[in-house]
């Protein structure tokens, strides 16, 4: 099945039709085209020619793959008119990548200016032509083509340039291996008797009655990492998903270090997920749904999402009724008001979606499942101490304290791995006062949420007006476009903090998780400036839709305690960010802020340090007092220096700016 | 059925996981079956009374460090610190039977960790009485810790369950651990027994 080369089947649409003529499935090669080379036929050019009208179960499957893979529906290709909607929108062509994150500020209504080279030059035909006939292989194609495939949209018409024919390709490869061991194989006679329509309807057909899964899982580990050699967890954590992505060599389509977003067989029954977590003592939370393959959508959990959505918009206008009436009177009409709120339509289309959520899940086409390793319905003691999920079999004896720890034979095995983290027993040796745990977190179902925004930004950018949600469907393929530039963002972000703090004082745990040793707490302002400097670069979008009361879907948490602070408490605060930027200093305060509100916070100027010295030590003794102290206008020179605190406070609330007056000082 | 709803302040409280690398005692946070359970059963002498509760706020959290005598031998073992959570504020739902439905409406009990430190002394007000029925179960996150046993006495039905184990006691001197449905499952069940944010408005 490897001999299509399914990836390579859109190469031609490196080619500019409008000026060469040559349609991108060189159905009409060479049209009038002169020196250029004849197709040499192979399997690679069968899969270019067919994919658009198979003749064979191969090209068949390759069709499919790539309507699934595809920026936008392909439907609306068809004169339906319940499907009006998803009709091209009429202008020139967009033929670079609108990255709904990130966008460019430049347009190319021409293919040559976006990919960067003369796309109609009979030489630059020849050499795809060329290339093609040498039949070769996937790798050759991305490493030739990278450049080129990654600026060129797969989709130029306007508003369905979303996603770059590199992303495209790659999940075409993906969709179209699941798919061929899914589908019987279906005789290729089947398809060189009919005519081009019979087989349009005839993959319309298996598209409607064809049904997968696609499902979100989400894994997790019941430990509580104590000591440094318990953050072992992590190593087994990238183990783990190693192997379930070895399992599923072509099922997976986003990941990161504990969450996959997966397209499967109907007949998926998890035992193989089962089997691979159980083997370290680890658990899975999954959401799945079965869809046809009509129009499969990246989010099972979309109608809970859609019912957030509507709930944030009646909070909206409850908080906006509940400020026009007098403080003294809010408590009585808050009654009042959530009554009339009630009546809203938001508020019906909630208890709609509700009925809905609740059918779904009684007539299982939509499931919630935890999948455990084998658990017994009782245990005698001892428990394990780590996990407290299994009976303790070990015993580990702690050299330095000759304290004994009873565990099970996973938490066991975990700390037996050794040193993985080098640096954090160094630490740990040292005693190291200021340690940084800095995790990035990536919220799938907000994700979805930001890019509808922001796809329904951009088609009103180009004069849509009609059918906005509908046509804003976020595909497989946006979130995979997504991903490249996610993974991007953490190894730039590892690598300006990296170069900040030096090798000795970094230490990664995951690509999402890193730990730096700090000598100064100041460092934290360090790390927030450069999570904000990359963010901003990289997801430009994301913060604009902050200023609109729209939550990041990315967020940051730092943790900062001594090494031998228990990790258990750090990460029960990293493992579940309840905040866009969080920082939180063990047994000194807290900072939560919106991402909106960062870089002013970041900006914040107060240069006098007996001041903040004197509102930290004051803070010490009572809270209240130092908010008293920063408003206390019997000391007339102390309140004016209070001043740039004094506007901080209004702008960012007490805690956060008392917590940052704790960082300056040191 | 028919639940007895306390509300309950403590100024400390500390429901203590097990003790971690030897030094450490963290506390969760909510009421799990067996430490109310367990509490009400001591205090009142009675047997059929099943009992859960949550946390709705609370101050800070605080630590206590002291040494754990072993009185055989006369020697301290070394220091662990102890979490504990100060100004708790929270709820208890008592399923109603012969042996609870004649409670005051004021208790006073310690529950929890460390009471012999004077944690965990706590004060329940009742608040007034549940009705509900099966059809009357909702969806959402559930906010304590109930053994599977029991999910059938406050009409739990897991959807995305979070097990973990909590200690039963069998008699005065014995123990063993039961598989329990913990915080943040995804859950059928009574209104009070299910997170914040699923009571607004759906």
């Amino acid at each position: 099945m490897q001999n299509l080369k399914p990836e390579i089947h859109d190469i031609g649409k490196l080619i500019d039709k409008s000026k060469s003529g040559i349609k991108h499935n060189f159905e009409n090669y060479p049209g009038e085209l002169k020196d250029v080379p004849d197709i040499e036929m192979n399997q690679v050019w069968e899969g270019i020619l067919q994919h658009h009208y198979p003749k064979s179960f191969q090209t068949f499957i390759l069709s499919l793959a790539d309507d699934i893979a595809a920026a936008t529906s392909r439907h609306g290709m068809k004169k339906d008119k319940k499907e009006e909607f998803s009709k091209p929108i009429s202008g020139k062509p967009r033929y670079n990548v609108h990255k709904l994150w990130n966008p460019s500020p430049e347009v190319f209504h021409e293919l040559s200016k976006a990919i960067g080279v003369d796309s109609a030059d009979p030489k630059w035909i020849s050499k795809i032509v060329r290339f093609v006939n040498k039949n070769p292989t996937t790798e050759e194609f991305f490493e030739t083509f990278e450049d080129y495939l990654k600026k060129r949209a797969e989709d130029a018409h306007p508003g369905s340039n979303i996603t770059s024919l590199w992303t495209h390709s790659k999940l075409t490869g993906l969709i179209y291996n699941f798919l061929y061991g899914y589908f019987e194989s279906i005789g290729d006679k089947e398809f060189k008797a009919v005519t081009k329509d019979e087989v349009r309807n005839y993959i319309d057909k298996k598209k409607r009655d064809t049904k997968i899964k696609v499902a979100k899982l989400r894994l997790r580990f019941s430990q509580s990492p104590a000591r440094v050699k318990d953050l072992n967890i992590f190593d087994a954590l990238a183990e783990v998903r190693k192997k379930i992505l070895k399992e599923y060599p072509n099922n997976v389509i986003f990941s990161s270090s504990d969450e996959l977003l997966l397209l499967l067989p109907l007949s998926e029954n998890f035992e193989k997920i089962k089997e691979i977590i159980s083997e370290y003592g680890f658990w899975a939370e999954v959401v799945v749904r079965v869809q046809d393959l009509n129009r499969p959508h990246p989010d099972p959990d979309g109608r809970l999402r859609l019912i957030e959505k509507k709930r944030k918009v009646l909070r909206k206008k409850f908080k906006k009724e509940i400020e026009k009436v007098p403080r003294d009177k809010r408590k009585t009409a808050e009654e009042s008001i959530r009554k009339a709120i009630d009546k809203s339509a938001e508020a019906r289309d909630i208890e709609e979606l509700k009925k809905e959520y609740l059918s779904e899940l009684d007539k299982g086409d939509y499931k919630k499942i935890s999948i455990y390793p084998d658990l017994p319905l009782s245990i005698g003691p001892p428990i394990c101490e780590l996990c407290q999920m299994k009976k303790a079999t070990k015993k580990w004896v702690d050299e330095e304290s000759g304290i004994t720890e009873e565990l099970c034979i996973h938490c066991f095995n975990i700390r037996e791995r050794g040193s993985k983290f080098p640096k954090l027993e160094k630490w740990g040796e040292d005693g190291a006062d200021r340690i940084l745990w800095v995790k990035v977190d990536l919220n799938l179902n907000q994700l979805i949420s930001v890019l509808e925004e922001l796809y329904i930004e951009y088609l009103k950018e180009l004069g849509v007006r009609k059918d906005l949600e509908e046509r804003a469907e976020i595909r497989f393929s946006v979130l995979s476009e997504f991903d490249w530039d996610y993974k991007d963002f953490l190894n730039e972000f590892r690598k300006k903090t990296l170069e900040i703090f030096g090798e000795d004082n970094f230490q990664q745990i995951l690509d999402e998780f890193i730990c730096i040793k700090a000598n100064n707490l100041k460092e934290i302002l360090l790390v927030l400036r450069m999570f904000d400097k990359v963010f901003s670069e990289k997801f430009p979008k994301f913060k604009e839709m902050a200023f609109k009361e729209m939550a990041s879907p990315v967020r940051v948490g730092i943790v900062c305690s001594n090494i031998k602070y228990p990790f258990l408490e750090c990460w029960r605060i990293l493992s579940d960010l309840k905040n866009e930027v969080s920082v939180s200093l063990i047994g000194k305060g807290e900072i939560k802020l919106n991402m909106s509100q960062l870089t002013s916070f970041l900006e914040m100027d107060v240069k006098d340090k007996g001041l903040l010295y004197k509102l930290t030590t004051l803070s010490e003794k009572s809270q209240i007092l130092a908010k008293i102290a920063l408003y206390d206008q019997s000391d007339r020179r102390d309140y004016k220096r209070y001043s740039p605190l004094c506007d901080a406070v209004k702008k960012f609330g007490f805690q956060n700016v008392l917590t940052y007056t704790k960082i300056m000082s040191g | 059925m028919d639940y007895i709803h306390y509300k309950f302040q403590s100024e400390t409280l500390c429901v203590g996981e097990r003790i971690k690398k030897g030094t450490f005692r963290p506390t969760v946070i909510t009421i799990p079956y067996t430490t109310i359970t367990g509490a009400l059963k001591s205090h009142f002498g009675r047997s059929e009374i099943h009992a859960v509760g949550n946390i709705v706020s609370y101050g800070s959290k605080e630590y206590l460090t002291y040494s754990p005598r072993d009185r055989m031998i006369g020697v301290s073992k070394l220091p662990i610190s102890v979490e504990f959570l100060t100004a708790v504020r929270g709820n208890i739902y008592i399923l109603k039977t012969e042996d609870t439905e004649d409670f005051p409406d004021r208790i006073e009990i310690k529950i929890g960790a460390l009471r012999v430190k004077g944690l965990g002394f706590t004060v329940l007000i009742k608040n007034g009485i549940i009705e509900t029925n099966e059809r009357q179960v909702d969806i959402g996150e559930l906010n304590t810790r109930i053994p599977i046993e029991h999910l059938n006495s406050f009409l739990i039905k897991p959807i995305k369950p979070r097990y973990g184990y909590l200690l039963k006691p069998l008699s005065f001197s014995e123990a063993i651990y039961v598989l329990s449905l913990f915080e943040g499952s995804e859950v059928y069940a009574p209104r009070f027994l299910i997170k914040g944010d699923m009571e607004e408005w759906i």
